[in-house]
Order: structure tokens, then C-alpha cells, then sequence
């Protein structure tokens, strides 16, 4: 009882908190519809821009379309190309398209009602070489020790994302997937070994590495700590997404791929 | 600029006028023989005068001949001493308290402000403490001092202290000349400061003298009780989230001790809840304590010597357990322990070598420790189970040797010393193992060292007040300060001046100059309600922060200085400063703390305070009104935009009056408005109709927009007597927020919409005391 009476005068002295909704004056708070760019720079004939509009705050359920953007393409601060439609929002190269390697590109968004909105630069880069992939066993904890290791080309950019689809041809529901980023700071060479554990018994898999460039990684990392701290107490300040665009939101970031299928020899 | 300073330190002639003497002593209280600090000894026949030093010490040079020494302190009778002084003579004086009566206790007054060489700094009587309404009817020091204008709390309920716009790592915090790293118990709603035990407080926010180093913003010298010397005496207090116990008195005729114990007793009524848990198979158990605990022995060596032991050690501990039997029989624990310990050990030794010269030493040892253990425990194939086991863990340890001489003539106290700091930092070690495999690691979360991180700070300082004739007073000094670092250095000159001129007989005009450096720095990261200070040290990629302030002010009284008004203006400029620029700080894989924070940080904050207070018997009132601007300059931050300061508020007003009604009650309130902490809202929304990775609020700046204002009022009703036995007791009735406003104590944004979460609408407590 002691506990209880305790406890209640604890509860209702000390965390008596409520919420509420409070006014927000609106007209202190800039609102004007902007373009947002999200665009990727894949490879030398592989561009993903994904081409919209912001929404108001008083109506973030709205369509965010933007009618008849013209989108065109700069090669070393010179118009190259324009992209088109291809899905909602996505606009891609015209087939006949070949980028360059070791060249500067960057977007202009041009839309009727919208101020002009200009990219950062990216060029294309170099995908990692995976050298070799293998699993041990902890055979106490019953857990499988996945190791990838590769090589590195890219000394400026310190992060991966590593994406491991594991197959079973005996167990259809052991397909699995498994992964993570990897930082390389420390490292002296260019050689790099990633490893996991997981639970699947598998007799293949599929390894996927993505390799960013910096923009694409500040822009992540940011838009990481903006998920974390807004809307959390606990953080004194939120950490707003990096924007990249001028006039606009978003970023233009550069990605390559590499894939590495590996089948083992027997089932484990 | 140091050079001169140097120079007219030098060059300040000693004006020496006649064959004089000295007289010196030490004031106490009669009752308990207590030193008083800051009492006035006058010579009504010369009409010279003289403020007893923090040791209760005072030296006055005199001309041969008849003199009438006037001791006197208010709250005190005067004390007076006629005699012909033929030579350097020693007086004690013993003052007795005026109001004897178990009545309200009188609150002792410092030094009327306009006759103090310092600006900025204000003495806070312990009583002054216990009168302010606080939350939760704890005696809180932190939160008494944030009474003080141009000093807030920071967050709904905390007891952080931000001063003049600096952080809250940024104030040095000392406990007998121990310097504290953490000062908060149940993440900051309470500070861990026994009010029991302490004497008095010294708070600077401005006019640092020299001997204080190693924080840009503020000093906070606390000072405790060395203990009655006459008999034996006690209190006991009895509250809803703690209580405590202190004891002081003589042990023999040359020692006094002074003991206190503070602890919460929430653990004590959840015994039930943790036996069930033992006894069940899933199951929640959550469990929080925390203990202060203090003592202190002083040793009266001579009436020239004399050394103490002073010992502080606290700790906020709590368990969480969890566990579940899921249909699977895979059973699951988690069990976390947070653990926050604060310890401190002060070895003085004050000796007065003659009339005007008094030789301080100390030795002091700090530590603070932050750990949060994980342990999970699984069973999985066939009941075996395994455990996984992740601690982390951020400490500092210093080592402190110091050494002082006070030198005091007709027109100069001067003050000289060294001070060795030998700092040992372990920023963040997480370590992970698993009970069945063997297998864990040891990693450096924050500074990327595996061991220890070693540094030196060394300083050498030297100050001067000087009575420079047509009732002008300066506070003179330099300090200088070599950091040292894995092999890297910083020098640093800190030069300090501040100036009074009287313009009248109550009125003076007050202007000084301060340069702070601070070599260790504090970063902040949260967890719920708990936060963990994280003290990193100054490296060759994070140069030590710096502050630079000029203030000026008039100060006047009134009415025998029962009234006091003063309007002050300032600007701090601050660089080096550091901030986040990520979250991933609560993360395990973090390899280096450097790459994630910020630096080169700029800060200006400027302002005027306004301050009036009127003391009287029965009813005193005191209200301050602050208008300021802070704000935050990064490079990598807000587009490398001026943004304001989380805590930079407009305006801010408060009122802290105290009555005393018939014999047996009194009444305290507190009320406080602030303009809204500035906040981060967006500008627009970002998601694609037609999905998209990547969904946020665009933000236009940080801290763009404003809460609503903040406001309370808190009551304190006090009855006051005797018991049957004759010992005093007290009975309090606490209400923070006793109109229930809600104040935002965060905000965020959702579907256009802000929300704002707010705590401690009304908080009424209880408590008793007994004194005996």
C-alpha cells in the first residue's frame, strides 16, 4: 500500500506532463513551393532523377507533382543533355547518352512558377573489386560468419553499404538477407573486409556493394540525424537534412554498383 | 595588452603614509565559532574599513594611536575594540546572531554592491537557498542561484546552469576547492549539493579574479560549514523525493567536523515489486536511488593554523529489468544498470604567517564516472542459454596541487600563486562480451585512444586590489596557463581587470575586462531522462575554448542599504566552441568523437540586467529584469549562418520575495518569465506522391522559430517552532507552478501542426525538518 501511495504521489508530483497544440503563426515561416531534386549519377549511362515539388506545411498530404519541369544536364558547367520522363517524377539519359569519367555533371530544373534549381556537381565513380567472399561456423552460438573482402579505389569516400542475399536450395524459407555500411577510416591500404553473422543455413548468396560519393554520404548521414533528433526531447537542436540544390531541395549523388554471386561448394 | 597589465602591476606604487601597524584576525559567530566571510571591520575613529576574506580573515593597517575597531555583519550585533595600537596586533571578534528568536531565519547580507571592487559577482548566504521555492521542496543550490540575473536553468525542472550565454560545461564548480564535473542527481531535477551542509556560495559571472581558471563562463566557489566548535548539533530532514541528515560539532578542543547524508528512499518501497519479479517468469522491475553523502574535519592546529579534510562521494544508480517467456521458450532478460558516481576529496592547509600574510595550500582529487551496462540474456536451442554483455562508460579524473599567498597593506590585497592540474580522461569505452564464447572487444568510442588520455594544465597567477585614493578601487591580475597534451601545447595569457568608482556616497560606477580559457570540454548526450556529460580534453584537432568580457554598470543602495538597485551591461565573445553535428554519438560504432562534433565555434551574447532589491526585517523582495541576445556562429552548421543560442531569451523578469508573518510562519515565492527558447521548425515538406526513400520538414535554419513564453509561480509556506523538547522544527509546504501554466518543455512538428509537451504543471509537496 506504502508502495502504491508512494508511487501515485511520485507519479502525479513529478510526471504530471501533458501535451498540446499550439498556434503556429504561419506567416513568419517562408512557404514558397520549390523544386526538389533526388537524382543519382549510376554509371556512364545511368542517371535516376527523381523530380518534384515541396508541399506546404498546412497540407503535407497534397500531390507533389511538378507539371513540365525541363531537366537538363551540364557537362563541366556547359548544357549536355536534357532527360526525360520515364515513370512519375523520374526522368532518365536518352539511350544514345555515354557520360564521361573524370568530367563535372550537375542538374537545372527549369519549371513555370518555380525559381531555377541547380545541383551540385558529381562525376562518376569507380565500383570496388570484391576479391573474395566466405563463411565460417560458430558451432556453439549455431551462427554463420559471412566475410566479404575487396578492394577499395576510391581513398576519398569512407563508407559502403554491403547487401548480402543468401539462397538455400533445401530450405525454401531460409532465404535471407543480411548487411550493413562499413567505414574505412584508419585503414592504410586499399584492401577491406567486411563481416556479418546470421542464422541462415544457405548454399548461395548474392553480394551487392555500394560504394558513395561524398555528397551522397553527407546527405545520408544528415538525413540519418535529422530521423533521430526531430521530434526527440533529448536532443537539444534538430539536425536538418543537408540540402545540395540551389534554389531547391535535395541532393544529386553518385553510386556504383559491384555484384559478386558465390555458390558453395556443399551444403553445410 | 598582457605586458601592460604586468606593467602597472609593477608599477602601482604602495602608498604609505606615517608609522603604521596592523591589525588582523579572523570573525566568527559566536554561537558555533563559524568564520563570517565578507563582514566589515571599521575603524570609526579613521575611518578606514576593511571586508573579511572567504576564510573569515581580515588585516587592517592603521596609524599608532587610539583606534575603535567596529566589527559588524548584518544579522549580527557589532562587536566593538577600543584600544592604542602600538604595534601589529591580533584581534578575534565573536558576533553574536540578533534575532535569536525560532522565527524566520534572517538572511545575511554581502557587502553592500556598490562598495564591491567586483562586478558580477554575487554571495549567496545558504539560508537564501533553503527560502527559494524549488522544485519538489528540495533545498536546491543550482536552482537558488538561478535567481541570479543573467544566469538560467536551461530546461523545465533541470538545475543546469547557462550563464551570459556560455554552456553548461563552461562553469567552473568548485566544493572546497575541488572542482566537480557533474553536479546533477535524477538527470538534473535535482543538484547534488547537501544544503545542510554548506556555509556559503561565491557565484561570478563577470570580473573573474585570477586565481579562478579553466572555464570561459562562470565560477560557483562553494564553501562548507566547517563545523560548531562549541557543541554538538544536527538536522534531519524529511521530504517526498529525499531526505537527509547532517551532524556537526567538536571533536576535543582542537578538531570540529561537519557530516551530512542525503539519499533517496524510492528503492525501499519497490522491495515487494523486485521479489515478485525474482519469483515470476516475465515481468518489468525498475528501481532508482541516489545518496549524497559529505564530511569534513577541521583541525585547529593554532590560532594561526589550521587544516581540514573535506570528502564528498555521491552516486545515481538505477536497474531496469525486463523479461518475457515467449510461446517459443525462448526466454528473454534485459537487465540495465546506469550508474553515475561523483566523488571529490579536498586536504587544505591555511596558515597565517603574520598580520598581512596568509600561505594557502591544497590538494585536492576529482573524479566522475558515467556507465550504463547491458545485459541479455537468451535461451535459445534447447534451454542453453547465452549472454551478451555491452558497458560503456565515459570518466575524468584530475589531480589538483595549489598554492596561494595573501599579502595585505593599507591599499593592496595581493594575491599570488601556482596551481598544477594533472587530468586523466577516459571520453568513452564500450565494451561488449559474450559469457559462452569468451569473445568481447574493448572500443574507444569518443577519442579513438586505447588508453587513458593524459594532460597537464600548469598556471601561475597574481592579483591586486588596490585603493588607489579619491575612492577609486581595481581589481588587478594576470594568469598564465600551460596545457599540455600528448606532446602538444598550449600558452595562454589571461589578463583581468575591474574598476569601481564611487560617484557618491551610495553610488558607483563598476567597468571590468576578463579573458577565460577552458582546455577540457563537455559535451552532452541523452538517453530519456538521463544525460551523460561527456568531458573531453583539449587535443591538437580541438583547440581550447575561450571567452572575452567587458561589462560596465552603475550600483547604488539606499536607505542604509536596505535598498539596492543596479543596471549592468555586457558582451562575451566566445570562440572555439564545439557542437554536435551528428547524433550517432549514443551509437556503439563510433570510432572517433572528433569527426563528429564541430568546432571553431564563435558565440556573442550581450545584454542588460536590471536588478533592485529591498531587505527588511520582516519582508524582503528582490526582482531582476534581463534583456539579451546569444547567438551560435559554426561553419558547418546552418549553412555557416548566425543562428540563436537554445537558451537565448529576450526577455526574462523574476520576483523572489520572502515575508515573515507573526512568530511561527513565513511565506517564499518565486516567480519567473522568460521569452520563449528559440526551436527548430521547417519551412516545407518533402515527400514524393508517389513514394519515396526519403521523407522530411525542411529546416530554413536552427532555432528559427520560438516557444511560447515561459511562466510560473512557486509558493513556499514555512511554519517554524518549538518542539516540546525545545528543538526547533519546521514543517514546509512546497507548490511549484502553483498555477499550473504549461510550459513548453519541448515542441515538435506534425501534420502542420506544432505540439508542445509540457511537465510539471503543479507540483505540491511536503517536507519536515528538525533541527537539534
Amino acid at each position: 500500500m506504502k508502495e502504491r501511495i508512494y508511487s501515485l504521489i511520485i507519479a502525479v508530483s513529478l510526471f504530471s506532463s501533458c501535451e498540446k497544440t499550439i498556434e503556429v503563426d504561419y506567416s513568419k515561416i517562408n512557404m514558397t513551393d520549390k523544386i526538389v531534386i533526388q537524382a543519382y549519377l549510376n554509371s556512364e549511362t545511368d542517371i535516376k532523377a527523381y523530380i518534384y515539388k515541396t508541399l506546404p506545411l498546412n497540407n503535407v498530404i497534397g500531390n507533389s507533382y511538378l507539371q513540365s519541369p525541363n531537366v537538363w544536364l551540364y557537362q563541366n558547367e556547359e548544357v549536355f543533355t536534357q532527360l526525360h520522363e520515364t515513370d512519375s517524377s523520374l526522368y532518365v539519359l536518352n539511350d544514345s547518352v555515354k557520360l564521361k569519367k573524370n568530367t563535372d555533371y550537375k542538374l537545372v530544373v527549369e519549371a513555370e512558377g518555380f525559381e531555377t534549381a541547380v545541383s551540385n556537381s558529381q562525376q562518376i565513380i569507380e565500383p570496388v573489386t570484391i576479391d573474395s567472399v566466405y563463411k565460417e561456423y560458430d558451432t556453439i552460438r549455431w551462427l554463420g560468419n559471412f566475410y566479404v573482402q575487396f578492394n577499395d579505389p576510391n581513398p576519398d569516400y569512407n563508407k559502403y553499404s554491403i547487401q548480402i542475399n543468401t539462397y538455400s536450395r533445401y530450405m525454401q524459407n531460409a532465404d535471407g538477407f543480411i548487411g550493413g555500411t562499413l567505414n574505412d577510416e584508419g585503414f592504410t591500404t586499399n584492401s577491406r573486409l567486411y563481416s556479418d553473422t546470421y542464422k541462415t543455413r544457405s548454399d548461395s548468396a548474392i553480394v551487392k556493394i555500394y560504394t558513395y560519393s561524398q555528397t551522397l554520404i553527407d546527405f545520408e548521414d544528415s538525413y540519418s540525424n535529422y530521423e533521430v533528433s526531430y521530434g526527440e526531447k533529448q536532443y537539444e537542436s534538430v539536425f536538418p537534412v543537408e540540402n545540395f540544390i540551389t534554389n531547391g531541395y535535395g541532393f544529386f549523388g553518385a553510386q556504383a554498383i559491384s555484384t559478386y554471386t558465390f555458390i558453395w561448394e556443399k551444403r553445410n | 595588452m598582457h605586458r601592460l597589465f604586468l606593467a602597472m602591476l609593477l608599477i602601482v606604487p604602495l602608498f604609505v603614509v606615517g608609522k603604521q601597524h596592523t591589525v588582523s584576525g579572523y570573525i566568527m559567530q559566536q554561537s558555533n565559532r563559524e568564520t563570517l566571510m565578507s563582514a566589515y571591520v571599521t575603524d570609526t575613529l579613521n575611518l578606514q574599513k576593511t571586508i573579511s576574506n572567504q576564510s573569515g580573515f581580515y588585516s587592517i593597517s592603521l596609524p599608532e594611536g587610539k583606534v575603535c575597531l567596529k566589527a559588524s555583519y548584518i544579522g549580527y550585533n557589532e562587536n566593538i575594540a577600543s584600544f592604542r595600537l602600538e604595534g601589529d596586533t591580533v584581534i578575534n571578534f565573536y558576533l553574536k546572531e540578533k534575532d535569536e528568536t525560532i522565527g524566520e531565519v534572517t538572511i545575511t547580507a554581502e557587502t553592500p554592491i556598490h562598495e564591491q571592487t567586483l562586478m558580477g559577482k554575487t554571495l549567496i548566504p545558504i539560508e537564501k537557498v533553503i527560502k527559494t521555492p524549488s522544485f519538489a521542496g528540495v533545498p536546491d543550490l543550482l536552482k537558488a542561484i538561478t535567481t541570479i540575473p543573467g544566469i538560467s536553468s536551461g530546461s523545465e525542472g533541470r538545475s543546469n546552469i547557462y550563464v551570459r550565454g556560455g554552456d553548461r560545461g563552461q562553469n567552473l564548480i568548485l566544493l572546497d576547492g575541488a572542482k566537480l564535473y557533474n553536479t546533477n542527481h535524477i538527470g538534473g531535477f535535482v543538484s547534488l549539493f547537501n544544503a545542510d551542509i554548506i556555509k556559503q556560495v561565491e557565484v561570478y559571472k563577470s570580473g573573474f579574479p585570477s586565481r579562478y581558471g579553466g572555464r570561459a563562463s562562470s565560477v560557483i566557489d562553494i564553501t562548507t560549514r566547517d563545523g560548531n566548535r562549541e557543541k554538538l548539533q544536527g538536522k534531519f530532514s524529511l521530504g517526498i523525493l529525499n531526505s537527509s541528515v547532517s551532524v556537526d560539532g567538536p571533536i576535543g578542543k582542537k578538531v570540529s567536523f561537519n557530516a551530512g547524508l542525503r539519499t533517496t528512499y524510492y528503492d525501499l518501497f519497490t522491495i515487494k515489486s523486485r521479489l515478485e519479479y525474482r519469483g515470476s517468469d516475465d515481468g518489468t522491475y525498475f528501481g532508482y536511488t541516489f545518496y549524497d553523502a559529505n564530511a569534513k574535519l577541521t583541525y585547529y592546529v593554532s590560532d594561526k593554523h589550521r587544516a581540514f579534510v573535506n570528502f564528498y562521494s555521491g552516486n545515481d544508480y538505477n536497474k531496469s529489468k525486463y523479461k518475457d517467456v515467449a510461446a517459443s521458450t525462448i526466454a528473454t532478460e534485459e537487465i540495465s544498470d546506469y550508474n553515475i558516481y561523483n566523488s571529490c576529496v579536498t586536504l587544505g592547509d591555511r596558515l597565517t604567517l603574520s598580520s598581512k600574510t596568509i600561505w594557502q595550500n591544497s590538494f585536492t582529487f576529482s573524479r566522475y564516472k558515467n556507465m550504463l551496462g547491458t545485459t541479455n540474456t537468451d535461451s535459445i536451442y534447447g534451454g542453453k542459454k547465452t549472454t551478451d554483455i555491452y558497458n560503456t562508460s565515459t570518466s575524468i579524473a584530475e589531480y589538483n596541487l595549489q598554492s596561494r599567498i595573501e599579502y595585505y597593506t593599507s591599499r593592496h590585497t595581493l594575491k599570488g600563486g601556482a596551481e598544477y592540474s594533472n587530468y586523466h580522461f577516459v571520453p568513452g569505452i564500450s565494451h561488449t562480451y559474450n559469457e559462452n564464447s569468451g569473445s568481447g572487444q574493448m572500443l574507444d568510442t569518443i577519442q579513438g585512444y586505447t588508453t587513458p588520455i593524459s594532460s597537464n594544465e600548469f598556471s601561475l597567477y597574481v592579483e591586486d586590489d588596490i585603493d588607489l585614493g579619491h575612492s577609486i578601487y581595481m581589481n588587478m591580475g594576470i594568469r598564465g596557463v600551460l596545457f599540455s597534451c600528448n606532446g602538444y601545447n598550449y600558452m595562454k595569457a589571461e589578463p583581468r581587470i575591474s574598476l569601481r568608482a564611487m560617484l557618491g556616497k551610495n553610488v558607483s560606477f563598476k567597468a571590468n575586462y576578463t579573458v577565460m580559457n577552458q582546455f577540457n570540454h563537455v559535451i552532452v548526450s541523452s538517453s530519456g531522462i538521463f544525460e551523460k556529460e561527456i568531458w573531453i580534453t583539449s587535443t591538437e584537432k580541438i583547440p581550447p575554448q575561450q571567452a572575452q568580457q567587458i561589462s560596465f554598470g552603475i550600483f547604488g543602495t539606499a536607505l542604509s542599504s536596505k535598498i539596492e538597485l543596479s543596471v549592468e551591461a555586457y558582451y562575451k565573445r566566445m570562440t572555439n566552441l564545439l557542437e554536435y553535428k551528428s547524433t550517432s554519438v549514443n551509437e556503439i560504432a563510433i570510432t572517433s568523437l572528433e569527426n563528429l562534433i564541430t568546432k571553431g565555434g564563435k558565440g556573442d551574447a550581450y545584454g542588460m540586467e536590471f536588478q533592485s532589491k529591498y531587505t527588511h526585517k520582516k519582508f524582503s523582495i528582490d526582482a531582476s529584469y534581463i534583456l539579451s541576445w546569444n547567438y551560435r556562429q559554426f561553419d558547418e552548421l546552418n549553412k555557416g549562418e548566425q543562428y540563436p543560442f537554445l537558451y537565448d531569451r529576450r526577455h526574462q523578469f523574476s520576483i523572489l520575495a520572502s515575508c515573515v508573518m507573526g512568530k511561527h510562519y513565513s511565506v517564499n515565492t518565486n516567480f519567473v518569465f522568460a521569452t520563449g527558447s528559440p526551436y527548430t521548425i521547417p519551412e516545407a515538406y518533402i515527400k514524393r506522391t508517389n513514394g519515396s526513400e526519403y521523407a522530411y520538414y525542411a529546416l530554413s535554419g536552427i532555432n528559427n522559430y520560438r516557444m511560447p513564453n515561459y511562466h510560473r509561480l512557486d509558493v513556499a509556506l514555512v511554519k517554524r517552532e518549538l518542539t516540546k523538547h525545545g528543538r526547533v522544527q519546521q514543517f514546509t509546504l512546497n507548490i511549484y507552478n502553483i498555477y499550473a501554466r504549461q510550459n513548453p518543455a519541448s515542441i515538435f512538428f506534425r501534420d502542420g501542426k506544432l505540439y508542445q509537451t509540457s511537465l510539471f504543471t503543479i507540483v505540491p509537496t511536503i517536507s519536515y525538518t528538525l533541527e537539534f
